[in-house]
């Protein structure tokens, strides 16, 4: 590849005529197949290639068939690149930047030579439902095929080393109201919404506004009050004028709309922008685009919409020559002519589907006084060529044996129009076709959003304006704009409108012919779908337009139906004999282009949350572990030696991950009481509580403890991962109850850190001034104070089974009560710990954790908790269904066991009891202070007794294991209370 | 060793190598050496502002603007969201945000929470509820022109003038996570307060940095605050 390329050799200002985009002054230069290419700033990739003489763009889909420009509008996939190494870029959309890496994509070895065209041979071989009848018997046949057709089928491939990797921004935007489409409906929307005081964002896919002004033939408009022009140009010029200045409206050029969601939310796309934009009301002037015509070989390269031909010559300069035939069926077909005869074309003839009488009056004048071939009543049955148009065949519309060979270097198209209605489906809108002219347009009403232009059916530029200011003006309203005079307002527009339509009625364009569609005549360019292949699978079955769709693939390429939409349904309807109405179009989903999945991913979902002490674990190596939405050190080396120095000296583990709720109110005790199972308006001042959450149907929601402060003041605990469902929990029940209680969440606002073991009063009593022993300071209390110089709140707790309490204190001295409680402890061999050692602590003492033990069917009866369920309580969350289990059978029961051999079961391992599983392993754990392996586990009530001898499966073994009901370490409770 | 307190975000300056100033038992950042913290900066573009050390308390309860009526006078407009109270027997001023019909957010100066606390407690007669909830929100004040620019890059609120004017506050989502937004202007300038949870607070900031570069985001510190206000 060269880095550098002399490009003067090559440009020629003189090949180029004079363009509104492009600026012949300023020479750029890329690279197409690792030739150098010479361009003109504001040229695209395709004008470009065009100029230099590139006439194949691509390979087709399927049979690789060669594919030049089509539509110019980024509608078809016949100019599909990749750019960079970012495939399946269009070209007619991508403008030049020096030193661009472009290449054709899906080809081999070359896009002029591609072997795999042998296809376009063997289409006997391909027929529709190709997938579905092909390589299934048997059936690693497929497994092997679909490779080998996805290689040889398909676009372009993603780059590894592509430069296109970078971040999307993500931003938010919000406006009174939105519009799709700067074409002239959409500008003169924006500027009556404005006019009103509406904040306005008009979104505009390319780089100008304009839309259609801009490269069609200009022409002379009716006069409409407060327009100040007279042709399409200087209407182009005053609408663009008028919308750039205006403060109201923000206009977003090259943004493209992507998906129209719930509520108005549109996901809009701007260069490296993935934009998220919020609308009162949107109004969709999308327009509509040119569709080819169809007839056998209608994708050979040479055959271009006459739209496209307008774009190439008016915004891009080029400067086409030789034969030409325009070939259509409507007033678009003279003007393509007249414009090619202005810029020195001489060798045209139009072919015309429809009589004379039907051609607009004015143009025919012109057409005729240039001398320009006119056959009315002809239609094209053929173009020729190898891999680029030579000729094309023409006959009458009904005789098809007065064909004849017309030599041509281009082939200008027009089969109708089709309305940008992608994003109408997606709000809703439903479609009926309009046999006038020869579309679909959307009908009935959404509040809230507005159509204009094309889109809704109009013909003319007047009209197109009309209609945008109609519904600028209900835009405005319905934003909440104060419109004065609104009935009088909507009464003129109303009559302009009228007046302006009736210009707008034209003869039926349906043109009827008898000629049969032969050969490859492309209804979908993007699948290499045929006509007679929507044909046959109709035949087969698949009358239906979705279902057809879906066998046939028409409309699920990269156009998504761009091209293809109107024909298809034609199609259906001559050959199911349904209107086209009936037949319907087929739905289009976000999103309606290609988004990258990087666009959209959003990082920030991933959010961890970290207590205040998280640097301090890091530094200390600590191996750290996702619980819940939290990061937590699970061990800091070695968890064993970590639950020793708990059970021998002393330890602390930082459990700021608790949830902690501040409950407050006159009410606060009884509405503990109706939440929890236990009681707790009658706990004394200072004491804690340990309690139970049931959902209605007595199971195990979580668990904690609750302190109380005074009579209106509660502190509660709940599990690391249960507190945002708890705290809603408890707000909806406040709500329900209508009880004076408040509640906050206060989960960041205390760190935690549990001191635990032997030495745990000698090293907190170097920190505090309060009495720690267990007659001034006894288990299941509280006492607020200073502790390191800090106010705190000391809890006296013991989930690990030792001496030890809770510190709760404000959460930016973290890092600092961590390293005074070290500093304090070191003579006693103070330990840190970590969540893994904690588990092997309590399991010794059989707590339980709520979801790592419990399940959908545990209570607190059968948890072995009834100790906590106060059944003489007037009500409590749950008790009915408590009531009712307690005076019935218990099936399981959670109890602990213990191993007979040195073996450790995991987590979630069955117990087997002749052959069959009675029950699981809930957690498991090698005990250090016995040696053995241990745990919970549920089993039947009938071996929920002491030293019953149990199977436990692990790694396909039954291993030997005694139920043990009371807890292995301190089963009295003795060291808790010392 | 004396206790001090740090923020959430204190990462962020330690690797900035912010140099410190004491706010009544906090270690904050005055200034960042190796960052261009000129106040032209932040009236150009924006500018971003750990506050995490701002007392912070809420209210519940019933007639709370009338219980805080006795001990405080309003000095600023009674229609708007957020107001500004004085401290009738004190030398202090605290700002008044209505979260909702029952709840209410104070933001006061560190120095004076605990006389504030006092105050409420004394004066209330068990009809509203107080809860110190400065060490549980990170804060971070963003201010200058572009500031809505950067909210809006990361949050679906709403932050148009005509939406969110000057002395407004609202619960909104900020990266899909809960947040408390108060537009407090400073001089002129947009400024808004965002508190988010304190175990999220590096995150959230450390995302309004990435999503403000587009936008020439900069931290600054209190030397810088202090010529501003």
């Amino acid at each position: 590849m060269k880095n550098k390329i002399d490009i003067d050799g090559q440009c020629n200002v003189k090949d180029r005529l004079k363009g509104n985009d492009i600026d012949l002054s300023k020479k750029m230069e890329f690279f197409f197949d690792g030739k150098p290419i010479c361009a003109y700033k504001g040229d695209k990739l395709a004008s470009a290639l065009y100029a230099s003489g590139r006439k194949v763009f691509s390979r087709s889909f399927k049979y690789h068939r060669p594919r030049g420009l089509l539509c110019v509008g980024g509608n078809c996939p016949n100019c599909l690149v990749s750019v960079n190494g970012v495939p399946n870029v269009k070209a007619c959309e991508k403008s030049v930047e020096n030193g661009m890496l472009v290449t054709s994509q899906n080809t081999w070895p070359s896009l002029n030579t591609d072997f795999f065209s042998i296809f376009d041979k063997m289409g006997w071989l391909m027929p529709v439902g190709f997938y579905y009848k092909f390589f299934h018997t048997p059936k690693i046949l497929w497994t092997i095929m679909a490779k080998v057709i996805r290689r040889i089928a398909g676009l372009g491939s993603i780059s590894k080393s592509s430069g296109d990797q970078g971040k999307y921004q993500h931003s938010n935007k919000h406006s009174d109201v939105v519009v799709i489409g700067g074409g002239p409906a959409g500008m003169s929307a924006a500027l009556s919404a404005a006019e009103y005081g509406a904040e306005v964002t008009l979104i505009e896919k390319s780089q100008y506004l304009g839309g259609h002004l801009r490269f069609n033939r200009p022409a002379a408009i009716n006069e409409i009050p407060e327009i100040d022009s007279r042709t399409t140009t200087e209407l182009e010029f005053f609408l663009s004028s008028e919308v750039n200045k205006n403060k109201a409206i923000q206009v977003m050029n090259n943004a493209t709309v992507f998906g129209n969601y719930e509520d108005n939310l549109l996901g809009v796309l701007k260069e490296k922008s993935f934009i998220k934009l919020r609308a009162k009301t949107i109004i969709f002037a999308t327009g509509s685009h040119e569709i080819p015509a169809i007839f056998k070989n209608n994708d050979l390269p040479g055959i271009m919409l006459c739209s496209a031909i307008q774009k190439l010559v008016r915004l891009y300069g080029i400067n086409l020559k030789g034969k030409v035939v325009i070939f259509g069926s409507s007033d678009l077909i003279y003007e393509t002519a007249l414009d090619l005869n202005d810029i020195g074309v001489k060798k045209l003839t139009i072919i015309d589907q429809r009589k004379s009488v039907e051609v607009g009056a004015e143009l025919l004048e012109e057409i005729k006084a240039r001398k320009i071939k006119i056959l009315f009543e002809y239609t094209v049955l053929k173009g020729q060529g190898g891999g680029y148009l030579k000729s094309c065949i023409i006959a009458p519309i009904n005789d098809s044996s007065k064909s004849k060979q017309i030599k041509c270097d281009l082939l200008a198209i027009n089969g109708g129009v089709q309305g940008n209605f992608g994003l109408l489906q997606q709000a809703g809108f439903k479609f009926q076709f309009d046999s006038k002219i020869d579309q679909f347009i959307p009908t009935g009403e959404i509040k809230g959003v507005f159509h204009a232009g094309r889109i809704s059916g109009s013909q003319r530029v007047e009209l197109d304006l009309l209609l945008g200011r109609q519904v600028g003006i209900e835009a405005g309203l319905f934003a909440g704009c104060e419109i004065s005079e609104i009935e009088k307002k909507r009464k003129d527009i109303d009559q302009l409108i009228q007046l302006n339509s009736k210009t707008n009625d034209r003869e039926d364009l349906k043109v009827k012919t008898t000629l049969k569609h032969s050969g490859k005549s492309f209804v979908c360019y993007c699948e290499d779908v045929l006509v007679k292949d929507v044909q046959t699978a109709i035949h087969e079955g698949y009358s239906d337009i979705e279902t057809l769709k879906r066998y046939t693939t028409v409309t699920m390429g990269p156009c998504q139906g761009e091209m293809c939409q109107n024909i298809f349904a034609k199609i259906c309807s001559n050959e199911t004999n349904d209107d086209v109405e009936t037949v319907g179009l087929t739905t289009r989903r976000p999103p309606l282009i290609p988004v990258p999945l990087h666009a959209i991913a959003n990082p920030v979902n991933l959010v961890s949350h970290v207590t205040s002490i998280d640097r301090v674990h890091r530094k200390s190596n600590a191996h750290m572990v996702d619980i819940g939405s939290w990061q937590r050190p699970l061990h800091y080396g070695d968890p064993v030696k970590e639950a020793l120095s708990v059970r021998n000296k002393v330890g602390i583990i930082d459990v700021s991950t608790l949830g902690k709720l501040d409950i407050q109110g006159t009410e606060s005790g009884i509405f503990l009481d109706k939440l929890y199972t236990h009681r707790f308006s009658n706990l004394k001042q200072g004491k804690i509580r340990y309690g139970i959450l049931c959902a209605d149907n007595g199971t195990i929601m979580d668990d904690g403890t609750v302190t109380k402060f005074n009579d209106q003041h509660y502190f509660v605990t709940t599990s690391t991962s249960g507190i945002e469902s708890i705290e809603q929990w408890f707000k909806w029940w406040m709500v329900t109850m209508k009880q004076s209680v408040y509640i906050n969440n206060v989960t960041s606002v205390f760190s935690a850190i549990n001191i635990a073991g032997p030495y745990a009063r000698h090293t907190l009593t170097k920190l505090t001034d309060i009495k720690l022993d267990s007659k001034n300071f006894p288990y299941m209390s509280s006492i607020k104070g200073k502790i390191a110089g800090i106010d705190g709140l000391l809890l006296r707790v013991g989930f690990v089974g030792e001496t030890g309490w809770e510190i709760h204190f404000p959460s930016e001295y973290g890092e600092y009560m961590w390293g005074a409680l070290l500093s304090a402890g070191k003579e006693f061999g103070i330990t840190p710990f970590g969540v893994e050692a904690q588990r092997i602590l309590r399991l010794e003492k059989h707590h339980i954790i709520p979801n790592q033990d419990t399940d959908i069917l545990s209570t607190p009866l059968n948890t072995g908790a009834e100790w906590a369920v106060k059944f003489d309580k007037d009500d409590f969350i749950g008790k009915q269904a408590l009531v009712f289990e307690k005076n019935k059978e218990t099936d399981s029961l959670l109890v602990g066991f213990v191993m007979e051999g040195q073996i450790i079961p995991d987590d979630g391992d069955p117990v087997i009891i002749h052959g069959k599983p009675i029950g699981k392993v809930t957690s498991a754990r090698s005990s250090p202070v016995f040696g053995k392996g241990f745990g919970l586990v549920w089993v039947p009530s009938s071996y929920a007794k002491e030293n019953t001898l149990i199977f436990i499966r692990v790694n396909d073994e039954n291993l030997p294991a005694r139920v043990v009901t009371r807890p292995l370490y301190d089963p009295e409770g003795e060291k808790l209370k010392l | 060793m004396n206790p001090i307190g740090i923020s959430a975000i204190q990462e962020f300056h330690e690797e900035h190598k912010a140099i410190y100033v004491e706010n009544n038992g906090w270690m904050v950042p005055n200034k960042y050496p190796s960052i261009n913290n000129s106040i032209n900066v932040i009236e150009q573009s924006v500018g971003i502002h750990d506050i995490s050390s701002y007392g912070k308390i809420i209210l519940n309860g019933d007639n709370i603007v009338e219980t805080l009526k006795l001990n405080f006078k309003f000095t600023s407009s009674l229609t708007e969201q957020v107001r500004f109270m004085q401290s009738i027997d004190y030398d202090f001023t605290l700002l008044l945000g209505e979260l909702t019909k029952n709840e209410y957010f104070i933001l006061v100066d560190r120095l004076h929470k605990m006389k504030l606390m006092e105050i409420i407690k004394n004066s209330s007669e068990k009809s509203i509820y107080s809860v110190d909830v400065t060490s549980g929100l990170t804060g971070i004040r963003l201010i200058g022109p572009m500031a809505s620019e950067v909210i809006a890059s990361v949050s679906s609120f709403d932050i148009r003038k005509k939406h969110f004017s000057n002395m407004s506050v609202a619960q909104i989502s900020l990266m899909e996570i809960h947040a408390c937004l108060f537009r407090i202007d400073i001089q002129n300038q947009q400024c808004y307060d965002i508190f988010v949870s304190r175990d999220i607070g590096l995150f959230v900031w450390n995302e309004l940095i990435n999503s403000g570069k587009n936008f020439g985001i900069t931290p600054f510190g209190v030397e810088v605050m202090n010529k501003l206000t």
